[in-house]
C-alpha cells in the first residue's frame, strides 16, 4: 500500500497518524510549526532557553495533548494557543534571572535586516517590564483580546488595557516612534 | 483649532477595532492631518520592528532534543484545556514516566519488582484517574551529596497536604499534583524550595541514605526525622493549615 509521505499530508492527516503513533508525523509537524512556535514563545517568555523549553515541551507533550485537540479550529491556531499557554505557565515557575545572563548568543533572524536594529529592539523589549511586555505581545503578537489576555494573566481587561497603553508609551519612547 | 485623535485612538484605528462613526470620524481627520498619519505609520513601524526582532527561530539541536526527551520517555502535561502544569517541574523523569505507564495498564506486578512496596498503592492511586481526566503534575528530583535534607515549603494555602516517603536512590524527589502542580522549585544545595503551592498535594520522597530530614512552612520547621524517627512540630497559631505525614509509617 503507497502511503504519502509526511511532507504530503494534511494537518489532519498528520494529526491522525500522531494518534496511531506515527512518529515521522511528529517530525514532520515540527518542520510545519516549529519556527512560529518559537517565535511565538520567545515573544511571550522574552528569553531563548525559555522559548527552547516551551517548544521542547510543546512538541514531547504533543501527542497527549492532541487528544483535547477536536480538530474544529486550524492546527497552527492551537498549537500557537497551547505554546502561548505552555510559556506563560512556564514564566510562573522559572527562574530565568540567572539563566537569561548565560544566553547572550546572537540570535537566528529570519531576514537579513541590519542585526544591531534586531538587537536594540529586543534589548528594549528586555528592559520593557515583564507585565507590560506580556500585555503587548499577547495583544499585538499574538492576536488576544483583552478578555482574553484579563483570563491568562489573572488580572481585568481594564488593567490589560492600562498595561497596553503604557507598553506602547514606552516603545515609543524607547524605539522613537512617537512623533 | 484641530484637535488630533488620541494616540490609543488611532491605535485601535489601525487594528480595526475602531468601528462605526468614531472610525469614520478618525478616518475624516487622518485624511487632513499629516501629522497624525505620521503617528499612524509610526504605530505599524514599531509593530515590525518588534515582529521582526522576535521572530526568531529555533537553534538546530533543539528537535534532536526534544527526540532524546521523548526516546527517554520524558512525559509533558501541556496546559490545554484547563490542565496545566508548571515549566521546570513539568517534565516528568524517566522512571516516573514509566510509572505512568505501568499503572495505567494495571501492571502492578511489574511495579512491584522495580519499586519498593509502599509505592504501589499511592502510585496507582495517584495515576489510575489521570488516565480520564489529567492532573496538572510537577515534579523535580534534586540530587542529594550528604546524608541531610531541608524541604522549604513557602506560601503554601490552607489544606496544603505534604506526604513523605523514602525510597531508594541518591535523588529527593518531589511530585506536586493538583493546585501544587502550580508552585514554583527551587533546588537548593541539598534540598528544594517549594514556593506558592496552593492547597493540593505534595509528596516528598527521601533518600534512603538520609538520616535527618526537615519540612518547614514559612520558615518555621514543622517535620523533623532523625535517626529513622519523625515527630511533627505544632504549627504557630496564624501559620497556614498545612497536614505532614509519613506514608505507611516509613521514615
Amino acid at each position: 500500500m503507497n502511503r504519502p509521505s509526511t511532507s504530503d499530508r494534511s494537518d489532519r492527516g498528520l494529526v491522525a497518524a500522531l494518534r496511531g503513533g506515527d512518529q515521522d508525523a511528529l517530525a514532520e509537524l515540527y518542520r510545519r510549526y516549529a519556527d512560529a512556535l518559537y517565535a511565538a514563545a520567545y515573544r511571550i517568555t522574552g528569553d531563548e532557553t525559555h522559548a527552547q523549553d516551551t517548544v521542547h515541551d510543546v512538541f514531547v507533550g504533543l501527542e497527549r495533548a492532541l487528544r483535547s485537540y477536536d480538530e474544529r479550529g486550524e492546527l497552527g491556531a492551537w498549537l500557537r494557543k497551547v505554546t502561548v499557554r505552555t510559556a506563560l505557565m512556564g514564566i510562573r515557575s522559572r527562574r530565568r534571572r540567572s539563566r537569561r545572563e548565560e544566553t547572550v548568543e546572537v540570535p537566528t533572524m529570519t531576514d537579513p535586516e541590519p542585526v544591531e536594529e534586531r538587537m536594540a529592539v529586543r534589548a528594549a523589549l528586555e528592559r520593557m517590564p515583564e507585565k507590560l511586555r506580556l500585555v503587548f505581545m499577547l495583544k499585538e503578537m499574538e492576536g488576544f483580546g483583552h478578555g482574553e489576555i484579563a483570563d491568562r494573566l489573572g488580572i481585568s481587561e481594564g488593567a490589560s488595557s492600562v498595561r497596553l497603553s503604557r507598553a506602547w508609551a514606552y516603545l515609543r519612547r524607547t524605539l522613537g516612534g512617537e512623533s | 483649532m484641530m484637535i488630533h485623535p488620541r494616540f490609543r485612538r488611532l491605535r485601535d484605528f489601525k487594528s480595526g477595532e475602531l468601528e462605526g462613526r468614531a472610525r469614520r470620524r478618525v478616518a475624516r481627520h487622518l485624511a487632513g492631518c499629516p501629522r497624525c498619519q505620521d503617528r499612524l505609520r509610526s504605530i505599524e513601524e514599531i509593530r515590525s520592528r518588534v515582529r521582526a526582532a522576535t521572530d526568531l527561530r529555533p537553534p538546530p539541536g533543539l528537535w534532536d532534543r526534544i527526540e532524546e526527551s521523548r526516546s527517554r520517555g520524558r512525559a509533558v502535561l501541556l496546559p490545554e484545556g484547563g490542565a496545566a502544569t508548571m515549566r521546570g517541574a513539568r517534565s516528568l523523569r524517566p522512571s516516573w514516566a514509566a510509572l505512568l505507564v505501568l499503572a495505567l495498564v494495571g501492571a502492578g506486578a511489574v511495579a512491584a519488582a522495580t519499586l519498593p512496596g509502599s509505592w504501589l498503592e499511592p502510585i496507582r492511586d495517584l495515576f489510575a484517574p489521570a488516565a480520564e481526566a489529567p492532573d496538572p503534575v510537577a515534579g523535580v528530583q534534586v540530587p542529594i551529596r550528604g546524608t541531610e535534607v531541608a524541604v522549604a515549603v513557602e506560601s503554601p494555602a490552607d489544606g496544603l497536604e505534604i506526604v513523605v516517603r523514602r525510597r531508594r536512590g541518591s535523588e529527593l524527589g518531589i511530585r506536586a499534583t493538583g493546585e501544587a502542580a502550580g508552585a514554583v522549585f527551587r533546588p537548593l544545595e541539598d534540598g528544594v524550595r517549594i514556593t506558592a503551592p496552593g492547597s493540593g498535594r505534595v509528596e516528598v520522597d527521601l533518600p534512603a541514605m538520609v538520616t535527618r530530614a526537615v519540612v518547614s512552612v514559612d520558615g518555621a520547621p514543622r517535620w523533623i526525622m532523625e535517626d529513622g524517627r519523625a515527630r511533627t512540630i505544632a504549627p504557630a497559631a496564624d501559620a497556614a493549615d498545612v497536614e505532614i505525614r509519613v506514608d505507611r509509617g516509613e521514615g
